[in-house]
C-alpha cells in the first residue's frame, strides 16, 4: 500500500516522523542515524522558498539550536535542530537549489544526523499518529492566515 | 519538472496560475479578465500561502497588467524589459513571482477584505491595449470596493483626454514611473535601447506629469525616482525641490537588479548613500529645506547639509518616518502602499521600512547613515 496520503489538500507519508513544531519529516536511515526533510506544509507557509543554508558537517547541536536558515520571496527564517545530535551530512542538491524540495519533497532530504540517544525521537509524532496531527497543523496555520483560501 | 510545482501551488490556490503551461499561452490569459498581483498581495489576500519575515498591518495591494506579448518597453534596468532573457510570464517583476490572477476573482476577495486594505494600485505597461483594459479594471474595483484607488500610469500609451478619462471614473491619485532623474540618464536607459524605445521619451513623460498634476491636483501625483541608476545625489535633490515646489511627491526606490536584466551585475547604491537620499527628501518634503541647503563635491555627491541646529537634524532622522517606503497614503492619510522587500531581500538590511522603524532599526540606521560626517 502507497505510504502517501493526501490530508487537508497536502499530500503526505504515513510511514514517517514529523516534528510539528518545525514542520519537518524525519526518516530513520539506520539504528542511530535519521534524514530530515520539510514536509509539505513547511514549504507552503513560508511562500516560494529561493533558498536554503544548511551547517558544515559534523557539528554537534543541541535540540533548539540554528542549524542554517531559509528564505522566501517575503520570509526568512531559522531551520531550528529537531533534537539533539550531530549534523552528518547536507544534502548539497538542496544548497544549490530548492526545486527538487517542491518537486519530491518526501524524498529529498536536507540534512542527516546522528542520535545521540535513541530517546531523542521520543518528542515527534509517530507514522501511526501523522495524519489526524497534520491536520491539526493546518488548521493551525489556517487559522493564522498563513495558508491560501 | 516545474509542471509539478505548478500544479502543487494551484492544488491550493485555485485562482493563481504561477507558471503557465503550454496549452495555457495559447489561451490568452490577459488583462482585463486576468491581472498580475504582487506576491505580498497575493499573501495578504489568502491567493498565495506564505508569511513576512516581520509581522505588521499590509493592505497595499498592486496590480500589474498581463499581455501574452508583454511589455513593449526595453527599460536597462527592468524585469519585464522586452529584451531580457525569457518568456514573459517568466519574467520577475522586482525579483519575484507576480501571480496571474483572474480579475473577478481579485476584485471580489478585495472586496470581502476591504477593511483591512489601504491603497490600490494598477501599474500599466506599454502595450496599446493598457489604457482600454486600465479602464476596465478600474470600473470593476470602483464598483466593489471603497478603498483609494491610484494608477500608476504608463505616459507612452496616454494623453490628457485619457487622463481626464481615469480621474472621472474614480482614480485618486497617478504615479509616473520617471525612474532616471536626468533627461540624458533617462534617454539612455528608456529611449535609446535595443528595441521599443521610441515611445519613451522624456518630454512625453513631463507631458504626463504636467497634465496629471492639472488634473488630479496638489500632493495627488508622484514620480518615481530611482536611486542607483548613474546619477549623482545633486541630480536626485534637485528633482525632489522641483516636485515638492510643484507639490508633487517624489517617491523613493532603491535600483535593486534584476538577474539578466541589462544593469543585471550594476551594484546598488551602498547603503549609506541611500540612506543620506532618503534623509534629503524628508528635510526638503517635510521640513522646508531646498537644494540650496545641500552642499555637493565637483561629482555630484552630497557631502553637507548646512542646518542652523545640527541637533534638529539629528532629531529628525530619529523620528525614523524618513526611511519609511514611499508610497500613496491610506484612506487617513496614513502609509498605504508598502512594498515589502520589494527592493532588498528578506535575509538583507530593510532598505525602506514597511512600518516606524523601532529604537533597535534605528540604532542601525544611524550607524548606516552616518550623518556626523554631513553637518
Amino acid at each position: 500500500m502507497s505510504p502517501y496520503k493526501k490530508v487537508s489538500g497536502y499530500q503526505l507519508r504515513d510511514d514517517l516522523y514529523y516534528d510539528q513544531e518545525n514542520n519537518y519529516w524525519i526518516e530513520k536511515d539506520t539504528v542511530d542515524t535519521v534524514k530530515i526533510g520539510f514536509d509539505e506544509l513547511g514549504l507552503d507557509i513560508s511562500g516560494t522558498v529561493s533558498s536554503i543554508s544548511l551547517p558544515r558537517p559534523p557539528q554537534h547541536v543541541e535540540r533548539g539550536d540554528q542549524i542554517g536558515a531559509l528564505e522566501a520571496e517575503k520570509f526568512v527564517g531559522p531551520l531550528v535542530a529537531p533534537f539533539t545530535g550531530t549534523v552528518i551530512e547536507v544534502n548539497e542538491e538542496v544548497l544549490d537549489g530548492v526545486r527538487s524540495l517542491y518537486e519530491a519533497p518526501y524524498e529529498t532530504w536536507m540534512i542527516r544526523m546522528k542520535l545521540s540517544d535513541e530517546n531523542e525521537l521520543d518528542h515527534l509524532v509517530a507514522p501511526s499518529n501523522s495524519l489526524e496531527s497534520f491536520k491539526i497543523r493546518v488548521e493551525r496555520y489556517r487559522k493564522a492566515g498563513i495558508l491560501s483560501w | 519538472m516545474l509542471s509539478k510545482l505548478n500544479s502543487q501551488i494551484q492544488a491550493h490556490d485555485t485562482n493563481v496560475v504561477f507558471t503557465r503551461t503550454k496549452s495555457e499561452r495559447s489561451s490568452a490569459k490577459e488583462s482585463p479578465n486576468w491581472v498580475r498581483i504582487s506576491a505580498a498581495s497575493a499573501i495578504a489576500l489568502g491567493l498565495k500561502s506564505g508569511r513576512f519575515a516581520k509581522e505588521f498591518d499590509f493592505g497595499g495591494i498592486n496590480l500589474l497588467l498581463n499581455y501574452d506579448d508583454g511589455c513593449r518597453s526595453d527599460c536597462a534596468y527592468c524585469g519585464l524589459a522586452r529584451t531580457r532573457p525569457g518568456d514573459y510570464e517568466d519574467k520577475s517583476f522586482i525579483r519575484v513571482e507576480w501571480p496571474l490572477v483572474e480579475t473577478a476573482s481579485l476584485v471580489e476577495r478585495m472586496r470581502l477584505l476591504e477593511a483591512k486594505l489601504t491603497r490600490l494600485c494598477i501599474s500599466m505597461v506599454t502595450n496599446p491595449y493598457a489604457f482600454r483594459d486600465t479602464c476596465t479594471i478600474t470600473d470593476s474595483i470602483v464598483q466593489n470596493v471603497r478603498t483609494p484607488l491610484s494608477i500608476l500610469v504608463a505616459p507612452p500609451t496616454l494623453n490628457r483626454t485619457k487622463l481626464e478619462e481615469f480621474k472621472a471614473r474614480g482614480v485618486d491619485m497617478i504615479g509616473i514611473g520617471l525612474d532616471a532623474v536626468t533627461e540624458t540618464l533617462f534617454r539612455s536607459l528608456r529611449t535609446d535601447v535595443p528595441t521599443g524605445g521610441s515611445g519613451l521619451s522624456w518630454t512625453q513623460y513631463w507631458k504626463i506629469v504636467n497634465d496629471a498634476r492639472e488634473i488630479f491636483g496638489p500632493w495627488k501625483v508622484n514620480c518615481h525616482t530611482v536611486v542607483g541608476l548613474g546619477e549623482s545625489d545633486f541630480d536626485l535633490i534637485e528633482m525632489f525641490d522641483k516636485l515638492v515646489s510643484r507639490e508633487i511627491f517624489p517617491y523613493l526606490f532603491c535600483f535593486n537588479p534584476e538577474p539578466d536584466s541589462r544593469m543585471g551585475t550594476t551594484p546598488k547604491a551602498s547603503i549609506t548613500r541611500w540612506r543620506r537620499v532618503q534623509l534629503a527628501k524628508y528635510l526638503i518634503e517635510e521640513r522646508g529645506y531646498r537644494v540650496k541647503d545641500f552642499m555637493f563635491s565637483n561629482d555630484g555627491s552630497l557631502v553637507n547639509i548646512k542646518t542652523p541646529s545640527p541637533r534638529e537634524l539629528i532629531a529628525a532622522a530619529n523620528e525614523g518616518v524618513a526611511f519609511m517606503t514611499n508610497g500613496c497614503p491610506g484612506p487617513n492619510g496614513e502609509p498605504g502602499c508598502t512594498r515589502p522587500y520589494g527592493s532588498y531581500k528578506p535575509s538583507e538590511s530593510y532598505r525602506d521600512y514597511p512600518f516606524l522603524p523601532s529604537t533597535t532599526d534605528l540604532q542601525r540606521i544611524t550607524s548606516e547613515l552616518d550623518l556626523e560626517e554631513l553637518i
